[in-house]
């Protein structure tokens, strides 16, 4: 055995080194090659155009991690609740075989449980709304958007007659704002009237009444799709300010029926969310924690080099 | 610095305890390892060098070709400004001349490109434009950067970096990004020159367009800026504008035409610069060092597998080689450790090449010599027991022993106890000198009392026939001599000389030392002998010469004699028989002289 045991230390270590060498070669093939794995992103309402910023952030992030650019699901059928039509869009996606989920949620609270269970197979990022569950959440600080609108009102100096529009408070971020503005405006010693809309259109025909005959200074709405509805009511003469990154916000603002818009940062936040969910179903590394900043636009320093940048993306 | 000598020294120790195989394996495989390394790595850095040189004049070429695009780029709006202030605005008096279909009829030629083409008063005010020809209301376009530019640059075109266009009430909601070509103008109104001013505003993404296409695949990419840093195009640019990212783009300003190095947030990598022409916007094409690594792919993988195997080769190669040849030496290195251990018939081996072979036969050559010496040592000593046991015999001859005992019954028959005694003592004194409690040397003087003893019986038995005179140096008596030498010379000379002598016969023995050695005589006056027959007695087996017949007596007696002496003190000594016919015979002992031990027991 003494006699073979040099021939053999010598043949162990050949394998031995025949098998690394394989193992590495397979390992260093094509590195660039995309990793196979997709994601899907879901997000509340019918209108693709609201998220158009969003998109190019996940689409930017997608580029640099060689993964394949995700088509964004949003609301298609009318018969169903929103929550439930967003529910079983989400069901589609997990099951055409996503691997991760970015969701904007539409309902927190009908989608908390179900969202916490899926999760447990499915990595998922929300994205500017949590639910209060256990899902990882990226969104601009909402509570502190809700007290900056109340402070400008201050420094407009629209003290009373203020009009906060609220819509039905379904998605965690926009109780968050409000709570956020209510409690700054009490500690302003704003006075504000609190108008209750239950839909679009209604929402629409009765609020334009309501701002005839109330004839408000001012008009806040803390979410996108109210802060639309304000900005298109043509009340002259109203300062109206929110909450909104839609395009449609932007072009109302430049048009002049918005005064003042607190804009979140959806590019950086559809960028960072997909780092995050990348670094969950373990295609990146794990992310620094950044959060998705904001910022006070006016019409007079829209098209400022800063504030063009952040608002308007660069798609033709 | 000792340590590492300590360390030397062990190695140095145990590189010698290894076998001829280990060393000469050991020794070639590292050299043929070191000198296989240090070939790849020198091949490698070539390798490496030169693809990162291919690599940087590649990136070089491809920033040559969107400088051209860029140029063209820019080219083609200075060409659409130059169009429409040429063909329509300067030969145009604007109170009298509609300028906005022509100017439609331009940007329709051009919309692939165009985003508007726009003409204002020194004031501000819009003259004409195409496609869209509502200005925003409320907007001062003077206090925009290109207009301002435009008025500060006379003789020049202006390129403004990329903005979002903000001059027309755009129903559609388009903000479309745009980069700005703006000029001095000479506007006609009524015969009056006033100056005015030229916008072109191209899309974008014409520009955007070049770049994305330009860049090439891997980590490095290409951007743009103006000759204040400031970024034009970049790939990341919304993510510099959120501030998630950053980019050296300010410094990137200050390097000029050419490849640079440079290290930004931590990471290495060059910098291909170049400067396009009129607008004076740089292209910067960024290389991370790390790119060079990723474009290597697997060659440096594939180089150590390569030297992985040749190592492998050669280890086998050189255990293969090493082993051939240390093969012959291990064989004969265990046939001499056989010899070593005793095993005098171990074959030896002979093989290999011909210095072990000759290594090998030579060993085998000493070995077959000295199994010959051993051999003749092993004879000589069985000859010397057998001359001994045949001394022994003689002495203790039947024929001398039965006459002696039956001459001392017929003397105690006869009554003559004196005689009888005197015989019993000399036979009994006879024995005991022969026996000498096993002693193989004893003095002179002894083996001559033994003599006399034998003379002494065979003189009582013989009654008188011959006499005995002895002539003994006294010096010799203390010298010594192996056994049982004299006593067969007188039994030849009594039984071949006095027997037929009447009274008349003489024995004399005489004891001399010489210079070279000691020298014993026993003459008889018998009848002699032929010189023949006297040459005969010591070289010649027991056979007698032909012609003559076998004498009485035992007949080994002078040849047992004259080889005990020469196998205990060689050649040069022994007996010398002289003889003449009718005179006597004289047979001479040779013995080596002082000094000599007596050796007590043992041979000496």
């Amino acid at each position: 055995m003494r006699r073979y045991l040099g021939r053999i230390v010598f043949v162990a270590a050949a394998a031995a080194f025949v098998l690394v060498m394989v193992v590495l070669f397979q390992r260093s093939s094509a590195p660039g090659e995309p990793p196979g794995k997709t994601l899907g992103v879901v997000v509340y309402g019918q209108d693709l155009e609201r998220w158009r910023s969003l998109e190019l952030g996940i689409s930017q992030a997608c580029t640099e991690l060689s993964l394949e650019k995700p088509v964004l699901s949003v609301r298609t059928a009318q018969s169903l609740p929103a929550s439930e039509d967003q529910l079983e869009r989400i069901h589609r996606e997990v099951k055409a075989g996503v691997g991760g989920l970015l969701v904007a949620v539409g309902d927190s609270e009908a989608l908390r449980e179900e969202l916490d269970e899926m999760a447990l197979a499915t990595p998922m990022v929300l994205v500017e709304t949590g639910t209060g569950g256990t899902l990882p959440t990226l969104g601009a600080d909402d509570e502190a958007m809700g007290r900056r609108l109340a402070g400008r009102l201050h420094e407009e100096g629209h003290t009373g007659g203020i009009v906060l529009l609220k819509a039905a408070q379904q998605r965690r971020s926009a109780a968050l704002r409000y709570e956020g503005f209510t409690s700054e405006a009490e500690r302003l010693g704003l006075s504000f009237t609190q108008v209750d809309l239950d839909g679009p259109e209604e929402a629409y025909y009765g609020l334009r009444d309501d701002m005839a005959a109330q004839k408000p200074t001012a008009v806040v709405a803390l979410e996108n799709d109210t802060l639309e509805l304000a900005g298109s009511l043509g009340v002259g003469g109203v300062y109206i300010c929110g909450i909104g990154s839609s395009g449609r916000v932007i072009d109302l603002l430049d048009r002049g029926q918005i005064d003042e818009v607190c804009y979140q940062n959806e590019f950086a936040l559809g960028y960072l969310a997909t780092l995050q969910l990348a670094a969950q179903m373990d295609l990146a590394p794990a992310a620094e924690e950044t959060g998705v900043d904001y910022r006070l636009v006016t019409r007079d320093i829209l098209y400022t080099p800063e504030v063009e940048r952040l608002v308007f993306p660069i798609i033709q | 610095m000792k340590q590492v000598r300590l360390l030397l020294d062990k190695v140095r120790r145990q590189y010698r305890r290894q076998s001829i195989q280990v060393l000469i394996s050991l020794t070639f495989t590292l050299a043929a390892v070191v000198c296989l390394v240090a070939m790849a790595l020198i091949l490698y850095a070539q390798f490496t060098s030169s693809l990162r040189s291919t690599i940087l004049k590649e990136n070089q070429q491809l920033v040559s070709q969107i400088a051209l695009n860029v140029e063209s780029y820019t080219r083609n709006m200075r060409g659409v400004s130059d169009s429409v202030y040429y063909s329509v605005i300067k030969n145009a008096d604007l109170d009298t001349d509609a300028i906005d279909s022509q100017m439609e009829l331009l940007y329709e030629a051009h919309k692939d490109s165009l985003v508007s083409v726009a003409c204002y008063t020194e004031g501000g005010e819009l003259v004409a434009s195409a496609p869209l020809s509502v200005g925003k209301p409320g907007l001062d376009v003077t206090a925009q950067d290109w207009f301002t530019k435009a008025q500060d640059k006379i003789e020049n075109n202006h390129f403004s970096t990329p903005h979002v266009q903000n001059l027309f009430e755009d129903q559609s909601g388009r903000h479309r990004w745009v980069v700005s070509l703006s000029r001095m103008v000479e506007l006609s109104r009524g015969g009056a020159v006033a100056p005015g001013v030229l916008l072109v505003d191209v899309s974008y993404s014409g520009l955007e367009r070049i770049f994305t296409e330009g860049q090439g695949g891997g980590e490095g990419y290409v951007y743009l800026i103006d000759k204040n840093g400031e970024i034009i195009y970049h790939p990341k640019q919304r993510l510099i504008y959120s501030g998630l990212v950053a980019e050296n783009n300010l410094t990137a300003a200050s390097y000029a035409d050419g490849i640079h190095e440079e290290t930004f947030e931590g990471v290495g990598r060059q910098i291909v610069v170049k400067d396009t022409g009129y607008t004076g916007w740089r292209i910067i094409c960024v290389i991370p060092n790390s790119e060079f690594s990723v474009t290597l792919g697997q060659m440096p993988l594939l180089v150590v597998a390569i030297v992985g195997f040749a190592i492998l080769l050669i280890v086998l190669v050189n255990s293969q080689i090493s082993s051939l040849v240390a093969r012959p030496i291990k064989r004969l290195d265990r046939s001499v450790r056989a010899l070593e251990a005793g095993q005098l018939d171990a074959e030896i081996t002979i093989g290999g090449s011909h210095e072990i072979e000759h290594l090998g036969r030579t060993i085998q050559s000493t070995v077959d010599q000295m199994r010959s010496l051993m051999d003749d040592v092993v004879r000589e000593q069985e000859q010397k027991r057998k001359s001994e046991f045949d001394a022994l015999q003689a002495q203790i001859n039947p024929h001398f022993l039965y006459n002696t005992l039956d001459s001392i019954v017929w003397m105690i028959e006869s009554e003559e106890y004196k005689e009888a005694i005197s015989m019993v003592t000399a036979l009994a004194s006879l024995f005991r000198i022969s026996l000498s409690k096993g002693r193989d040397v004893i003095s002179i003087g002894t083996e001559l009392q033994h003599a006399g003893y034998y003379l002494h019986i065979q003189n009582i038995r013989y009654k008188n026939k011959f006499r005995v005179e002895t002539d003994i140096d006294p010096a010799i008596e203390d010298l010594t001599t192996i056994k049982l030498i004299i006593q067969p010379l007188l039994e030849n000379a009594i039984y071949h000389a006095m027997e037929l002598m009447d009274g008349d016969g003489v024995i004399t023995v005489r004891g001399r030392l010489a210079e070279d050695g000691v020298y014993i005589e026993v003459a008889d006056n018998g009848l002699g002998m032929t010189e023949a027959m006297a040459a005969s007695l010591l070289a010649a087996p027991a056979e007698p010469p032909p012609g003559e017949g076998r004498k009485k007596g035992s007949g080994i007696g002078l040849r047992n004699v004259h080889q005990r002496i020469r196998l205990y003190y060689g050649a040069p000594y022994g007996l010398r028989v002289d003889s003449e016919l009718d005179v006597g015979t004289t047979v001479t002992i040779h013995l080596p002289g002082p000094p000599a031990e007596a050796s007590e027991g043992g041979t000496p």
